[in-house]
């Protein structure tokens, strides 16, 4: 494998890693925005499909954009990597913020 | 001592061992230079340190559904959706360790920037594992499985 085609690849992960991890506090963001916030009773009896429903689709979602980004890339440059770690170390406090306020 | 409870306690230690071990990898990343093939084997373990932590919260989830989620709630609705709250920081771990490690190991020698990347996906990622591993520890403190 050409060194152009392991730097498309190895940023593909990250925007694997990135995205499907925005795309489940999104789904959780969409869950929590049309019903609010579950009565205990709900949540007690709600089934753990939902969760593998959600993760699942996050991780499919997360492939999806990787693959597209790993197709349109060609050569990374320095900028957008730069950019994928301002990204990466903002998800800490947004995700446990976001997670914490709307279990 | 229960199955159940020993998995619980397990669950708990390999998710606390990957919460520092994810913290290596960014360690050994953070200057973006060429992996050694020890780095390149605690990037791995790490990764799988994650996995593995995630797949017994998997595991034993089903059981606490049926043994401890009511009680948990009754007794403590905070740590019940403190629980909520862990599953949803998991899959952001493990998705970023994941990635993280596709990164690391794909990165050519002459892309110093992308390894310093993955190390920025595994720092956020040791970051929330340790805001996991700090709700798993609240939430058994209020509520577990039985004797």
């Amino acid at each position: 494998m050409t060194d152009d085609r392991r730097e498309a690849l190895a940023f593909s992960g990250l925007v694997f890693g990135l995205t499907s991890s925005l795309a489940y506090l999104l789904e959780r963001l969409y869950e929590r925005l049309r019903a609010g916030r579950g009565a205990p009773q709900l949540v007690i009896s709600e089934v753990h499909a939902t969760f593998y429903w959600r993760a699942t689709l996050a991780a499919w979602l997360g492939l999806v954009v990787a693959l597209l980004v790993y197709r349109s890339l060609r050569q990374v440059t320095p900028g957008a990597t730069r950019w994928m770690m301002v990204l990466l170390l903002i998800l800490t406090p947004v995700a446990t913020w976001w997670a914490v306020q709307r279990p | 001592m229960t199955l159940l409870r020993i998995l619980t306690s397990a669950h708990g230690f390999i998710g606390v061992l990957a919460t520092a071990a994810l913290l290596h990898p960014a360690i050994l990343m953070r200057k973006g230079r060429p992996l050694s093939r020890g780095a390149k084997y605690s990037i791995a373990l790490s990764t799988l340190f994650a996995v593995a932590a995630f797949a017994m919260g998997i595991l034993i989830y089903e059981d606490y559904r049926s043994h401890v989620k009511r009680v948990l709630f009754s007794v403590n609705p905070t740590a019940g959706y403190f629980f909520e709250t862990k599953e949803h920081l998991a899959f952001v771990v493990v998705s970023l360790a994941v990635g993280g490690a596709v990164c690391a190991f794909a990165a050519p020698n002459k892309a110093p920037q992308l390894r310093r990347a993955a190390a920025a996906a595994y720092l956020t990622a040791s970051l929330l594992a340790t805001v996991v591993g700090c709700l798993g520890t609240y939430v058994t403190a209020v509520h577990s499985f039985a004797e």
